[in-house]
């Protein structure tokens, strides 16, 4: 038999027909309505819409106009404006349209135009993207706390969430269990109860994944209902995202995110892994976020002081920071944070002037005594700092750098730092010039002796440097004014 | 009046002229649609495969109304019990992950206990049944119909007005005045 003739032609016409009809003139506006309800009510977690629908279900590609996203929070219409968090001219969404054939909603690549984000630290201290996520919007007004820094904002806000990933696992556990009481009495009668089904089939696969996720010219507002100063905006930023998924633990891949930008002109990259994976042998879950924060000359007036001053036992006045950290954080609790190699510092202060609170304690020294050996030197770069304990009290271990800096006074540290790093700066400039300029040794020797008098030309190049050191710090050999100055310089140069 | 309507429509199924398999395979799809809920990913899967497909819609109606009424006698109680020995057992773990999430397959509620119970037994009794309703409809045309309608005894019999009115009663045929 021809199997064209096993198919009901004139059927599958007015399928195709109907399918058409709903795809050309229905589907969009329909969606627009289910993703408008679904996010006016909040229940979703926040309150979202969208202005126009283009759901292309045959090319793939969904395309979302003015995305906004609000917190769940009900307000007077009046300041509606001000739980608004993100919003975007433009979301594009690639679909993985076999994942949609396996029941789950899968997104090959999210591109977002123009995104906006608005975070709102409140008179209460509460930060308005930690309601984010919450189903129900706490009822009953938070009592007026007081006011705590950006900072400790976020930390509460990752407490937060750790307790909701606690909650979940709780519920979690709790619902492998109901099936079990619910086998002991199966119900029995006329029909049959549809509703019992297994569940480890899916167990292992996530439902809804998004690929990767990005962004260009990301713009995040700071906003301050506190009374405090309004921190800077950050600017030209690209996010990326990639593996996100609904059930990390699962995923073949670490969730990554990576974030950079301008504040203030400075430049600024945050990199996070986050590793909930399950451990195939042991079935234990990894919960570890892994953060690289790198940010050069961030102004410290400006940006630290605005973000962090509460937390801060001391107040800056100018200067810039450097930061090269890598975080660590164990189960959303536990903290570990160092800079990512040995000879890298965690953070480094340049040209620094700040004044201390009265009676506070900075690396267990009176906040004085560090304030002051810290404005002699201006410049520190602090290498041997870890910080541990938790995310709400995390506990500082100081290395030598800061109690050497402290006990000499700041003057004597100095020079002991510059000196090592010229030192170093000096071996690597001597072994660059006796490998490059092999057998022309002579002519070499003469342009060191034109560059650094102290060397005479016959010396070393690091005994001339170190000649050039003691002039500069008062020590006891005397090197020649003129070549004071360039030896300090020139082997900082080559560390930078 | 039900009677007469389910006597008229398993008439007109075995008359028509669509062939002994296509009805067979209405039976089929119309048991295992009685035994599941018809808004089920299963239960629209099977209607829309009914309509695309040239199955005998007439013999699946009957059959659903065949398994329906069956479950209303208390088969549906065996749903549950089979789906639990299908799904459950450990061995079959891997078998019921990975055909549970291919595609298509991962829409038709499979993973519910009582859907895939009941799909079994409408697809054992349908497959069982296939043959038997196969010859069933080749012998009724073969035997009956053809030859009692080409004999001349039945032929006169026919011509009566009270033969004629009883056959409008049960099978609905028309009378020709």
């Amino acid at each position: 038999m021809n199997p064209l003739k096993w198919f009901r032609w004139k059927v599958v016409i007015v399928f195709v027909v109907l399918f058409g009809a709903l795809y050309f003139l229905g589907l969009d506006p329909l969606a627009e309505r289910r993703i408008n309800s679904l996010g006016a009510g909040g229940r979703a977690g926040a309150r979202f819409s969208v202005e126009e629908v283009a759901l292309g279900v045959i090319q793939g590609r969904s395309l979302f106009s003015q995305f906004t996203l609000a917190t769940p929070r009900r307000v007077p219409p009046a300041e509606e404006s001000r739980e608004k968090v993100a919003s975007a001219e433009e979301v594009v969404a690639d679909l993985g349209m076999e994942d949609l054939l396996r029941k789950r909603f899968a997104v090959d690549e999210v591109s977002v135009r123009k995104p906006r984000l608005r975070i709102e630290r409140r008179a209460d201290g509460t930060i308005n993207v930690g309601d984010l996520g919450s189903e129900e919007p706490e009822k009953e007004p938070k009592p007026a706390a007081k006011p705590v820094d950006w900072v400790k904002a976020i930390g509460e806000w990752a407490e937060k969430i750790r307790k909701r990933v606690e909650e979940r696992k709780r519920r979690e556990a709790e619902g492998k269990k109901e099936p079990e009481v619910a086998r002991e009495e199966p119900r029995r009668g006329l029909w049959t109860d549809y509703e019992r089904r297994i569940t480890y089939p899916f167990e292992k696969v996530p439902r809804a994944v998004v690929r990767k996720l990005s962004a260009e010219a990301l713009e995040i507002e700071f906003d301050d209902q506190t009374g405090a100063l309004k921190p800077p905006p950050i600017t030209n930023g690209k996010v990326e995202i990639r593996n996100l998924s609904n059930r990390p633990e699962h995923y073949a891949e670490p969730i990554e995110l990576s974030i950079s930008g301008e504040i203030e002109g400075a430049p600024i990259r945050i990199a996070c892994k986050i590793d909930l994976r399950t451990i195939a042998e042991t079935g234990q879950k990894k919960n570890d976020l892994l953060l690289q924060v790198q940010a050069t000359g961030v102004p410290l007036g400006k940006v630290v002081q605005l973000f962090a001053g509460e937390s801060l036992s001391a107040t800056f006045e100018k200067g810039t920071a450097d930061l090269d950290a890598e975080i660590n954080l164990f189960d959303f609790e536990k903290l570990a944070v160092r800079a990512p190699g040995a000879d890298r510092a965690l953070f480094a202060l340049r040209d620094v002037s700040m004044t201390a609170k009265p009676g506070e304690k900075i690396a267990g020294f009176k906040a004085e005594e560090f304030c002051k050996a810290v404005n002699e030197v201006g410049t520190l770069e602090f290498k041997d700092l870890e910080i541990g304990g938790t995310l709400l009290s995390p506990e500082f271990r100081w290395g030598e750098t800061v109690k050497e800096l402290v006990v000499s006074g700041g003057k004597a540290f100095a020079k002991k730092q510059a000196e090592k790093g010229i030192k170093k700066g000096t071996e690597k400039l001597q072994d660059a010039i006796d490998k490059q300029m092999k057998g022309k040794a002579p002519d070499v020797q003469n342009k060191i002796g034109e560059i650094l008098p102290g060397a005479d030309g016959k010396k070393s190049l690091q005994e001339g440097v170190g000649g050039a050191i003691d002039g500069l710090f008062g020590g006891k050999k005397k090197a020649p004014e003129k070549g004071a100055e360039k030896p300090v310089e020139k082997p900082a140069e080559t560390k930078k | 009046m039900f009677f007469l309507i389910w006597l008229r429509k398993i008439y007109k199924t075995l008359s028509a002229d669509a062939s002994p398999e296509a009805i067979a395979f209405g039976f089929l799809f119309g048991f295992i649609l009685g035994f599941i809920p018809l808004l089920s990913g299963l239960g629209l899967f099977l209607i829309a495969s009914l309509l695309i497909l040239r199955v005998q819609i007439s013999s699946a109606l009957i059959a659903l109304a065949i398994g329906k009424s069956l479950a209303l006698l208390g088969l549906s109680a065996l749903y549950l019990p089979v789906g639990e020995i299908l799904l459950e057992p450990q061995g079959l773990h891997g078998f019921w992950t990975w055909f549970l999430n291919l595609p298509v397959v991962a829409w038709l509620d499979l993973d519910r206990h009582a859907i895939t119970g009941g799909a079994v037994l409408g697809l054992l009794l349908g497959l069982v049944l296939f043959y038997p309703i196969r010859s069933l409809v080749i012998g009724y045309r073969r035997f009956l119909h053809d030859r009692v309608s080409s004999n001349k005894f039945f032929r006169w019999l026919t011509n009566f007005w009270l033969i004629k009115g009883l056959r409008f009663v049960f099978i609905g045929a028309e009378v020709k005045l």
